[in-house]
């Protein structure tokens, strides 16, 4: 498409339409081989997890009868069987599923508690802030898995459990950083214009201050993401998880196959290599991400 | 440099109040009360309302706070439900594996990051930056325990080189320490590669090899030092790492240390102890942050006299 566009003379600029920026971002995406390969990563984690029903014909729950126990990996079943006759390449494509959705909705939640504490926050300052950041600070004074698990043995093992768990344990570092960008983004002319014309608190904060803060956040997410899902395969490892046996995560795979490491490694290569990748493909389009938009989100 | 160092003790002050009160609260959030779980399914409301009155529960929750607060402080974690032995003698059992299992894998995380990173930035695009960039790679996208996993079943399993689990101080410790190391190991890796390519594009470091100063020395002499601070920090935040890390790393090599009581603690539903436990990683936790913080004036001494 696109030659590598170098700027244009500075009397041309003028006739030549101004690029979008987001169309701008995807051409520096593009670029950038290992950004590349993490959008196609993603998107095919996202496509498999959508259309498992149509990549596979065994039922990822019911195991069969006649071929119960541990079978390795052949023409019939590519990754293997596991200890009740259950097709593992199902299992992990179902398994997507799950995993993804509890990541996906997980830092959503975080974001969401994170991103509304830090605008007010920040906007408002005063008792409010001190408080509130103090809280931060209590949950960010924990290591993240330990709190984790305190509160996921707390709540008990479900899944919306162990998605409120995660996105609790995500929020207070998000609430940081929107404060610390609203706070130097409060001061700027195109508020104090806002404010003079007579617009409300919630239309500066949602209108004029939220779109100037944002593209860290995409950076922010993309990672956490990766960082989620190691995590929730974490708590899923340690029976933290769903106690659902018919929805399997990827981390709860691996637990499940300990006990046969032995026996049948494959019930636990094969999960633990989609994690790797998919883990990698976030990170790798995070990383992309951050470079496109140019911002050094720390 | 004395004030900075009085100001960043009495913040821990909050912080250590603040861990315990989360601790409580947590606690406090559990369906149904502690005491019925240790009465089960017996449903005698006699034996649960005597229990209840030993622990304290049937007092105002303020009062159990203000009396937890203060046995807490002065080392009282309460007794395990399970076993009835005091929490702080249990967790006292299992810390020294775990520190020997930390300190193994940051003795390797910093001893063979470190000086990866340096040759890398030095070597840019050679075999050896390749190798960081693989390992860094590695290292954020590989969980622990996956690693864990890996290892036992090519070392152990297939090779035979290595015991699949359990507690010593000789051939035992290899993979779990190295299994754990390897997350620090990488972050530590691009660390000391990002910080010290900075440097070296600064005019102190031109200044440095136009004096005629050979590069051993412009290096050790004059980049490092302003190359460790970043370091130290980084090597502190990825204690938490470590910790949680160990936590998984323990439960894999059956390595009896804190994060196996941890999850033994969740398992068997013993509150008393995992809330010990969660208080105790914690104040580790922020211990170590601390010392970091007050290494920092030594380090540069442009800190700690603003």
């Amino acid at each position: 498409m696109a030659k590598v566009m170098t700027a244009p003379p500075a009397t041309l600029s003028l006739l030549v339409k101004p690029e979008r920026e987001s169309v701008k971002m995807l051409r520096r995406l593009r670029r950038s081989p290992l950004s590349v390969l993490g959008v196609l990563i993603v998107g095919g984690m996202m496509l498999i997890a959508l259309f498992a029903p149509l990549l596979t014909s065994y039922d990822p729950v019911k195991g069969n009868i006649s071929t119960s126990y541990v079978k390795a990996p052949s023409n019939v079943h590519p990754f293997g069987t596991d200890d009740a006759g259950r097709d593992i390449l199902s299992r992990v494509l179902y398994g997507g599923r799950i995993s993804l959705r509890i990541a996906i909705l997980a830092e959503a939640l975080g974001l969401s508690i994170g991103l509304l504490i830090g605008l007010l926050t920040g906007y408002y300052g005063g008792l409010f802030d001190t408080l509130l950041m103090r809280i931060v600070d209590i949950f960010m004074a924990f290591p993240l898995l330990i709190i984790a698990i305190a509160l996921a043995a707390a709540l008990g093992p479900s899944e919306t459990n162990l998605i409120i768990t995660l996105g609790l344990v995500i929020w207070p570092s998000v609430a940081r950083l929107v404060r610390s960008q609203v706070l130097s983004v409060r001061e700027s002319e195109y508020v104090a214009a806002a404010r003079t014309i007579g617009v409300r608190d919630a239309g500066i904060i949602f209108r004029h201050i939220l779109p100037n803060i944002l593209t860290p956040l995409v950076v922010y997410g993309t990672l956490g993401v990766a960082n989620v899902i190691l995590q929730e395969a974490a708590l899923s490892f340690l029976g933290l998880g769903s106690p659902d046996r018919s929805a399997p995560s990827w981390g709860r795979m691996l637990n499940d196959s300990r006990e046969f490491l032995l026996a049948a490694p494959w019930m636990a290569f094969y999960p633990g290599v989609v994690i790797v990748i998919s883990v990698l493909g976030f990170n790798l389009l995070g990383d992309g991400l951050q470079d496109a938009l140019n911002i050094r989100a720390n | 440099m004395l004030r900075y160092i009085a100001i960043r003790l009495l913040q821990l002050i909050p912080t250590v109040f603040g861990i315990y009160t989360l601790a409580f609260v947590l606690m406090r959030v559990l369906p149904g009360d502690p005491a019925s779980f240790l009465v089960g399914a017996r449903d005698d409301p006699q034996a649960l309302a005597t229990l209840r009155s030993s622990m304290h529960l049937d007092e105002p929750i303020f009062n159990q706070y203000v009396a937890f607060l203060g046995n807490a402080l002065h080392g009282d974690l309460g007794r395990s439900y399970l076993t009835r032995q005091p929490v702080i003698i249990m967790i006292g059992q299992a810390f020294p594996q775990t520190v020997v299992l930390a300190l193994a894998a940051m003795t390797l995380a910093v001893g063979i990051g470190v000086p990866l990173g340096i040759i890398a930035a030095l070597r840019k695009n050679s075999a050896w930056d390749n190798l960081s960039r693989l390992i860094a790679l590695i290292g954020v996208s590989i969980p622990v325990f996956g690693l864990g996993i890996l290892m036992q079943l090519l070392f152990s399993l297939k090779l035979k080189w290595l015991p699949i689990s359990g507690l010593g101080f000789d051939k035992h410790l290899i993979m779990p320490a190295v299994a754990l190391s390897l997350a620090t190991l990488a972050l530590l890796t691009r660390m000391t590669r990002a910080t010290l390519l900075e440097q070296l594009g600064q005019d102190y470091i031109r200044t440095a090899y136009s004096k005629g100063l050979r590069e051993r020395m412009v290096i050790v002499r004059h980049a490092l030092r302003n190359i460790l601070l970043p370091l130290v920090t980084v090597a502190g935040n990825s204690t938490a790492n470590l910790l949680s890390g160990s936590l998984l790393i323990e439960v894999i090599f059956n390595w009896p240390g804190m994060g196996k009581l941890l999850v033994q603690a969740v398992n068997t539903r013993d509150y008393t102890l995992l809330q010990g436990l969660v208080i105790v990683f914690a104040l580790i936790y922020a211990g170590i942050n601390m010392l970091v913080d007050l290494f920092y004036p030594l380090l540069d001494p442009r800190i700690g006299h603003g």
